[in-house]
């Protein structure tokens, strides 16, 4: 590029100039702040790495806690399947109490007599079982690590943490879990919570 | 008597003739482009002849631009530590000293911002000591008055338009660097400089009572 016109600079006249001593302690002043840059960076670095492997052995812990919790299971052990209620053979007036079943996760279930909850799916993140018959109460502990799914004649109950009773409708033993069946099938078009349970309380 | 004869040694560790001394040649004969390659391969010494050659002119620039002595030194320091640590990115050291100039300009910029804002909050409380007047102190009254009045004149001058007139007429900068320097076009280097001295030629000319 052409610059035809040039006049002296007015540095020249406004001359600013920088003595030895100033140099010198300016030059020991960057020397600091290189050295305290570069050690900074590397605390960081390092810190950073800390956090990071921290970050790493909880997610894994978390990892093998979920994994060790596997699928609900009766307190003893068991697995639960299918639990039936005592059975009411005798007179009216003799009929026997619910049984009472601990779970794995503090949940319990009390089951009436005649009264049959079959599983249908069980695992560490959500239990779906059907109540063929009877009249089953469930207990189930609040801020569990699944979710419930309880299917009962046309009612799907979905449970976080609540009491309640559960009848299954008064028809053939078989019609229940054929009803059952076709709405796990279906399970896009799920039937959502129809009907009250008969009794329940948030904790 | 003969002379004592001074020489700077390095020793060469890494070089194939490891362990054996040589005589280092004056920094008056090497280049910036030598520094700056000798400075990449982590010569301490090369890095502090970069910073001597360069401190004379950055230092001035930062000054005459801040009017602030004391803040110049900041900006040295700060230009310098960015400069040695960022040394890698710069990819000719032929143009050594354009590029010291850009980050220097880059913290002057910074501190424009913050002295605007604490001016704003009325905190603003450094006082200028490095004016084109204060700077020419061996020049005659009626000259001192003249830069007087281009001080006062710079100072209504927004910062951008500052910086790329003084870069122009106090520094002597070329366009181009210009340019390079304030991190803009050519075209756009032109335009502030064109409306920077459209500003001081009306002011000037007006005299005192125009400010």
């Amino acid at each position: 590029m052409s610059d035809p016109v040039r006049r002296a600079p007015l540095r020249e006249i406004a001359d600013l100039s920088v003595d030895d001593a100033t140099v010198q302690r300016m030059w020991r002043a960057i020397g600091r702040r290189r050295a305290r840059s570069h050690g900074g960076s590397a605390t960081w670095a390092i810190r950073g790495g800390v956090a990071v492997a921290g970050a790493l052995a909880v997610a894994l812990l978390l990892f093998a806690a979920r994994r060790e919790e596997g699928p609900l299971r009766l307190v003893a052990g068991a697995e639960l399947g299918v639990v039936e209620g005592p059975s009411g053979a005798g007179s009216a007036a003799a009929a026997p109490g619910p049984k009472r079943v601990d779970l794995s996760d503090g949940s319990t279930l009390l089951v009436g007599a005649e009264a049959r909850l079959r599983t249908l799916q069980n695992t560490s993140s959500l239990l779906v079982a059907v109540i063929e018959a009877g009249r089953v109460t469930f207990d189930v502990e609040p801020r569990g690590p699944r979710r419930w799914v309880i299917e009962c004649g046309l009612a799907t109950l979905e449970v976080a943490g609540t009491r309640f009773t559960r009848t299954a409708p008064r028809t053939t033993p078989r019609s229940p879990w054929s009803e059952a069946r076709s709405w796990s099938a279906a399970s896009s078009s799920r039937i959502a919570s129809s009907g009250s349970p008969s009794a329940s309380r948030w904790r | 008597v003969r002379p004592a004869l001074r020489l700077d040694l390095v020793r060469l560790s890494a070089a194939p003739e490891a362990g054996r001394v040589r005589a280092l040649p004056s920094p008056a004969g090497l280049d910036d482009a030598t520094l700056v390659d000798r400075a990449l391969r982590g010569d301490g010494w090369a890095e502090e002849m970069i910073y001597r050659r360069h401190v004379g002119y950055v230092f001035a620039l930062a000054g005459r631009l801040l009017r602030n002595s004391v803040e110049a030194e900041d900006v040295v320091q700060d230009t310098f530590t960015i400069a040695l640590d960022r040394i890698g990115s710069l990819r000719d050291g032929v143009v050594l000293r354009a590029w010291l100039a850009q980050i220097a300009v880059s913290q002057v910029r910074r501190r424009f911002r913050r002295k605007k804002l604490l001016r704003l909050l009325h905190l603003e409380t450094s006082v200028d000591d490095s004016t084109l007047e204060a700077l020419a102190g061996g020049l005659g009254t009626e000259t001192r008055a003249e830069l007087a009045l281009l001080d006062r004149v710079l100072a209504t001058l927004p910062s951008e338009y500052r910086l790329a007139w003084m870069l122009r007429h106090v520094e002597g900068e070329s366009l181009e660097d210009i340019a390079t320097i304030a991190g803009c076009s050519l075209a756009t280097a032109k335009r502030r400089i064109a409306a920077a001295e459209a500003r001081v030629r009306m002011h000037v000319s007006l005299g005192e009572a125009s400010l």
